[in-house]
């Protein structure tokens, strides 16, 4: 009897012992955090406000400083990544899970999409820098950046579609089969719905590792100081401005303008349009590759865009054509070139260079004054603000599929 | 194959009072004989398939109706397995036809070529004909769509499998995949298929919660529901009552005695018991073949093969 009560004793003190571990375990997890997310909001708590979010970042003042550019920058990304890699490893999941043929080419898919999460993020920098922004001209822009991350997070996404679609049991697919269902119908009517609980879950840890990555961003040339947004859909498109010097124009009025031949140069700086203009450089930030520009440009009537051997693009204007001169007078006499239609298109932001919250915090970090110091710190404190609440946004959407799906 | 050992034992079955009304009273223990030949174990339920004739004046041919399906030199391999082997049996027009034998015996197999879920999975193939009439369509023939025999015939699986979906999505679903689109319409025949499968009462007021809250014995009507609302022309049953209670199996098995007068069934079971209960032919299968075949009254009470003797009288299996 004794040695019975000793025994259970025994287990009880081990329980309760592994209970207290596990405990202080979870605790150490949960310190870690609130004492990150404590000392971002001590320091910077005196920067953090409206004007913090809305003012784009100052090269000269920390206080004046903002984090508009890179949190839109951030959130648009988001926004490509997410729409990408979502669909696109949704249904690689699918077709490995329930359509690939078991053989040696499948198994090769599985075990290099295993190996492509365990490869370090800056890596995927260098293949999108060679693939997207060499071969395929997308421009530092804000689809490449998004694309990066697709591709950095697509196995993560893949792997857990299929974990989610093998936990529905067989006998559900048996089910749908045996009422004529095809298997695209299986799988719309019964598979995805089941399993997009799983698919979010996965989905929010995705989005979390790519909110803050850096690396691969700066791989593919995302700036760290920009003083512009990305173009709104529909919002007016900018004039492409040249100085009305270097082409002779035959000024009719303080409308219109009539360029007598001749042409403009534009130089190429990182496949950014800068006008040439006057004394120095009058950037012109159209936001798009130099090739889309060029046959934009080209596409309006009157005008021809070429590139030059070295680089430049020559633009020459037809005789007797008419532009509209927006200012007249000292130096900002200029022609504005519109480049087709009045406004911007609902896509055009994708070509528009960005910058994202971690690499803004890098270059403030790195500067020597302490007051930028606290501007990190801040920009931190947006950057796990932003990252709970994408979060939030996943949970509330699994929960809500799941209510639908009673198992 | 029939192994030597199980070859030539003595046929101990009492032929003179098989005849199952005239037992309907004998208590159980009165002979031993009523243990082996278990046809009248329960007195109150009917025996639909039990003839009036005394057995001994039986036609060798065991079916006479018309037939809704004709199984001809049917083999079937999973890989290099073959599962079952050169299988030939009639399946009669709206009536139940069990097949019985021990696991592992290609029963299941045999009744899943039905609808052909063997396609599901790779390296599966079939040998000879399965004749659907009247169509005489060769249900395993390759040029044979899958997914139309799966709409003509329709399934009953071992463990109630409704989708987690409300009551109402799971009778719907089969029709929604036959383009019904009319909400009148669907709202009818949901019904209609419910009360086929006596549920109608229980799940009227619910019809648009969750399948899965229901006991199991209910879900299994529900996916009976769910198997009769596309107006199937065969049903299969797979061992249908092997998750549920005795109480839910009676009503299993009223329900299948309700709905043969509308629909050609093919149930496999374990319980023997529930096959003279539910059906009016049986056929025995052991090892891939099919041993015998025949009306159930006579397999269970005068088989022709020892082996159907000694599996029904519970030596095997």
């Amino acid at each position: 009897m004794d040695a019975i009560e000793h025994s259970i004793l025994k287990q009880q003190r081990r329980d309760r012992a592994f209970n207290t571990l596990g405990i202080a375990c979870a605790l150490v997890c949960l310190l870690v955090l609130a004492s990150l997310i404590a000392g971002l909001l001590y320091n910077g708590w005196g920067r953090l406000g409206w004007a913090f979010l809305s003012s784009f970042p100052s090269a000269r003042s920390a206080e004046k400083a903002g984090v508009l550019s890179s949190l839109a920058g951030s959130l648009l990304v988001m926004i490509i990544t997410a729409s990408s890699a979502i669909p696109l490893g949704v249904a690689a999941g699918v077709y490995l899970e329930e359509y690939a043929k078991r053989n040696w080419f499948t198994s090769l898919i599985e075990i290099n999409i295993s190996n492509l999460a365990a490869v370090p993020s800056i890596i995927y920098g260098l293949m999108a820098l060679g693939l997207l922004v060499y071969q395929f001209h997308l421009g530092q822009s804000i689809l490449t950046g998004g694309l990066t991350l697709a591709f950095l997070i697509l196995p993560i996404v893949i792997v857990a579609t299929r974990e989610a679609l093998r936990s529905i049991p067989q006998m559900m697919r048996e089910a749908a089969y045996a009422l004529g269902a095809s298997r695209w119908e299986v799988i719309k009517d019964h598979l995805l719905p089941y399993s997009t609980g799983g698919i979010a879950t996965g989905v929010i840890i995705a989005l979390s590792r790519a909110i803050g990555e850096t690396a691969p961003l700066v791989t593919i040339g995302a700036i760290s100081y920009i003083a512009f947004l990305p173009p709104a859909p529909f919002s007016k498109r900018p004039w492409l401005t040249a100085d009305i010097s270097k082409v002779t124009v035959a000024s009719e009025g303080p409308e219109t303008a009539m360029a007598v031949g001749g042409s403009l140069r534009f130089v190429m700086r990182d496949h950014e349009t800068l006008a040439e203009a006057g004394g120095g450089m009058a950037e012109v930030r159209v936001g798009e590759p130099a090739e889309r520009l060029r046959e934009r440009i080209d596409a309006i009537e009157g005008l021809d865009a070429t590139f030059t051997s070295s680089g430049y693009l020559s633009i020459s204007c037809e005789y007797g054509k008419e532009f509209r001169i927006v200012q007249t007078g000292g130096l900002a006499d200029a022609l504005k070139i519109d480049l087709g239609g009045g406004v911007y298109g609902p896509t055009e932001w994708v070509w528009s260079s960005f910058t994202v919250l971690p690499i803004q915090m890098f270059n403030w970090v790195s500067r020597p004054d302490a007051a930028f110091a606290a501007n990190a710190a801040a920009a931190g404190a947006v950057l796990i603000a932003v990252t709970l609440s994408l979060n939030a946004g996943a949970i509330v959407v699994r929960a809500r599929m799941r209510r639908r799906i009673k198992w | 194959m029939i192994p030597p050992t199980m070859k030539r034992r003595p046929v101990e079955v009492t032929v003179g009072t098989a005849q199952a009304p005239a037992r309907a009273g004998a208590p159980a223990a009165e002979t031993p004989s009523t243990m082996r030949a278990p046809a009248s174990a329960d007195p109150t339920r009917p025996e639909p398939g039990v003839p009036s004739a005394p057995l001994g004046q039986q036609e060798p041919s065991p079916v006479n109706a018309s037939l809704k399906a004709e199984v001809r030199g049917l083999s079937f391999y999973y890989g290099t397995h073959q599962a079952v082997k050169n299988v030939s049996l009639p399946i009669p027009e709206r009536s139940v036809t069990a097949l019985i034998g021990p696991s592992g015996c290609g029963k299941t197999t045999l009744l899943r070529c039905f609808n052909r879920m063997h396609d599901l999975y790779p390296g599966n193939r079939y040998e000879g004909e399965i004749i659907l009439h009247p169509w005489k369509l060769n249900i395993v023939a390759p040029g044979t769509s899958a997914l139309e025999m799966r709409m003509r015939i329709s399934m009953v699986f071992q463990k109630p499998n409704p989708f987690p979906k409300s009551i109402f999505e799971n009778v719907a679903y089969g029709l929604r995949l036959r383009g019904l689109r009319s909400r009148s319409e669907m709202e009818a025949r949901v019904e209609k298929a419910l009360r086929g499968a006596a549920l109608w009462d229980e799940v009227k007021d619910r019809l648009h919660k969750a399948a899965t809250a229901l006991s199991g014995g209910q879900q299994q009507r529900l996916c009976i529901a769910r198997a009769l609302a596309i107006d199937p022309e065969i049903v299969l049953f797979d061992e249908p009552t092997s998750a549920l209670d005795p109480i839910a199996t009676g009503k299993i098995e009223d329900l299948i005695h309700e709905i043969k007068s509308k629909v050609t069934i093919l149930i496999v079971t374990h319980n023997m018991q529930q096959a003279t209960r539910v059906s009016d032919y049986t056929g025995f299968m052991y090892l891939g073949e099919l041993a015998e075949h025949d009306r159930t009254s006579k397999i269970f009470q005068n088989p022709s093969n020892p082996l159907t003797e000694q599996y029904v009288t519970g030596r095997f299996g």
